[in-house]
């Protein structure tokens, strides 16, 4: 079944249309919900309310973009929601693991997998993560966060420079990613990869 | 999305590999999804309560009858004379008579007064046009009947023969007076059952797989080298727990024999060994849509039937709503204890279907609603032992049910025949 005919069918809430659009799309969001949940099964939760979400709005969906944009926004928004209906981001945010490592663009590892690098994200305080997955990941600016999480713009640029240096230490500890003396020549591995 | 600056390396390498990762969802989110979508089971757990309801009012109707001490019920409706009634005539300057209805064991009648103050019966039965006016009558002032008319005695009712009919009372409580009436009239020897029957489910396959005709332009594809085999060599199915509840009336037509008919609700439920796999593209069948052309019927499938990455077991289910009619034979016994057989045929509507087709070439599973059958016919043999206990007859029924038409159209080649067995246990009331 074409996009088109697959957007038209559940327009029209045909039950088949609706199942493929959820198969062909559901491992891509789950993996966004994992990115924001504390638990897989939090991360079900917001799916399914995600895609909930998509069905019942999706006749609002203008074919002005890509369908898969625009359920990747819906599903942030459900996950963003659902962090705020647990109160999540009322916890601990401090940096007490927050170093002066800097990641140079050199030192990724070719052999970095997925999976770790999302797991990694995982383990930040829920208030970096969120922030670190809208903006490096997401690719929402600052003020669009701000707005997003009632937070000022300076507040998210501050959370995700700290995010991302915590990240980093957590790579390098977790030696996903080599020390910084191990770097150089790698950026160009990871490049050709 | 507007970043405010340009991405680094790092942002690049977090989304590339973040993009990367993939997770699949476990069944019960697109249950729960597609529950909330398309309104799901709930009704279903909802006619199960009225049927429940339905049943259960049923048999208090019934036993309302037999208690010992009813207390009396007292209500007001409105009384309208008809034209040309004799008893119009008498009282049309009555501006307000009620009639209260008292019904006990020992008594019941319609009570009329005027101004609260009692003028008269009417007897329910068995001179239901009889009113009969209290000697106390004479005293009210308002009252304006020449005695002459009515030919009243102190101290003595007196009969008088009335027009009056019960349809023109209030319209409501006529009905359902009269439909009252006419039931028990024809329903003398008539016995009412509830039943609930605990069933082992399972399924008749048959069929065997295909591939040459439901692939576009291939006319010839096949890639299995032991392609046309039986269905049943490569599907792994095993029984389920199902359940059967309904209610049905048994119409004396001789002395052994009897007419069945009713209403009941069954679930039935086994279950398939599969494998979970990555998306594939299932093929089930073909849609003819006109001029000789032939559509392939599509689906994207999440099991295998065999070389996944993770077991799987699927659940097949089914609800149906059906209406038996069929025959029971007394074959031995007497009053406390009999043994009879009996035999249903039950046109059958399946209003909620959650099933895995097994794909035309044997290799996937995945649910393809549009080749659910929505309408069947069951068949059903049971025999029954009852025994007798005061009012009730308790019945213990061994039963065998059976689907007589695939669950499938026809387009799709495999076909399936629903089975249950159980034991039926049932409870029966004569009414009278």
């Amino acid at each position: 079944m074409s996009e088109e005919m697959l957007l038209r069918g559940c327009q029209e809430n045909d039950a088949t249309a609706q199942h493929e659009l959820y198969a062909k799309y559901s491992p891509r969001m789950l993996s966004v919900c994992y990115r924001y949940a504390k638990t897989r099964e939090d991360a079900e939760d917001m799916l399914q309310e995600g895609f909930i979400r998509v069905f019942t709005q999706i006749k609002q969906f203008e074919a002005r973009g890509s369908i898969e944009g625009w359920i990747l926004r819906v599903i942030v928004h459900t996950c963003i929601n659902h962090l705020k209906k647990n109160k999540r981001f009322s916890e601990n945010v401090d940096l007490m693991f927050a170093g002066n490592l800097t990641l140079r663009e050199d030192n990724i590892p070719s052999a970095l997998q997925a999976k770790q690098v999302v797991e990694c994200i995982r383990t930040l305080p829920i208030g970096y993560r969120t922030v670190l997955n809208l903006y490096a990941i997401e690719g929402y600016s600052h003020k669009e966060i701000g707005v997003l999480l009632d937070i000022e713009e300076s507040t998210s640029r501050s959370q995700y420079t700290r995010a991302k240096n915590l990240l980093e230490e957590i790579l390098v500890k977790s030696k996903i990613l080599p020390h910084v003396k191990q770097k150089k020549n790698l950026l160009t591995t990871v490049k050709m990869n | 999305m507007m970043k405010d600056n340009l991405p680094g390396e790092f942002e690049d390498f977090l989304k590339e590999r973040s993009d990367q990762y993939l997770i699949y969802p476990s069944d019960r989110v697109w249950n729960n999804v597609e529950e909330k979508v398309h309104g799901g089971r709930t009704w279903v757990y909802v006619s199960m309560v009225f049927l429940m309801a339905f049943i259960s009012g049923g048999l208090v109707m019934m036993n309302v009858e037999d208690q010992k001490e009813i207390p009396a019920k007292t209500g007001q409706i409105a009384y309208q004379f008809i034209e040309n009634d004799p008893i119009e005539k008498i009282y049309k300057k009555l501006q307000c008579i009620t009639v209260e209805r008292e019904s006990t064991k020992t008594v019941d009648h319609h009570l009329f007064k005027h101004n609260n103050t009692p003028i008269g019966i009417q007897e329910s039965a068995p001179n239901t046009d009889t009113l009969i006016l209290f000697e106390a009558f004479k005293g009210a002032e308002q009252v304006e009947i020449p005695l002459s008319v009515l030919n009243l005695t102190s101290g003595n009712p007196k009969n008088l023969r009335s027009t009056i009919k019960p349809e023109k009372k209030n319209l409501i409580s006529t009905t359902l007076e009269t439909v009252l009436a006419k039931a028990k009239a024809i329903s003398k020897n008539v016995t009412w059952q509830i039943y609930a029957t605990p069933t082992v489910s399972y399924r008749k396959l048959s069929g065997f797989a295909s591939n040459a005709n439901f692939q576009y332009l291939q006319p010839s594809f096949s890639t299995n080298s032991i392609f046309a085999r039986d269905v049943n060599d490569a599907v792994r199915h095993k029984p389920g727990i199902g359940f059967e509840i309904g209610t049905a009336m048994f119409y004396p037509l001789s002395k052994k024999l009897s007419l069945i008919s009713g209403l009941q609700i069954n679930y039935n439920h086994y279950q398939i060994a599969a494998y979970k796999g990555v998306p594939e593209i299932a093929t089930y069948g073909v849609n003819n849509v006109g001029f000789g052309g032939r559509v392939p019927i599509n689906t994207l499938s999440y099991y295998r039937n065999a070389d996944g990455y993770r077991s799987a077991k699927l659940r097949n289910e089914h609800y149906m709503v059906s209406i038996p009619i069929g025959l029971d034979y007394k074959v031995i016994g007497g009053k406390k204890m009999h043994l009879s057989i009996a035999s249903t045929i039950q046109p059958t509507y399946v209003f909620a279907n959650y099933a895995y087709l097994i794909s035309t070439n044997l290799k996937n599973y995945a649910k393809e609603p549009s080749l659910n059958r929505r309408w069947n016919i069951n068949s059903s043999i049971e025999a029954s032992l009852h025994v007798k206990t005061g009012d009730y007859n308790w019945s213990f029924s061994p039963q065998y049910r059976y689907q007589l038409i695939s669950s499938f159209k026809n387009k799709y080649p495999i076909k399936e025949n629903l089975l249950d067995m159980g034991l039926k246990i049932g409870v029966t009331k004569t009414i009278r």
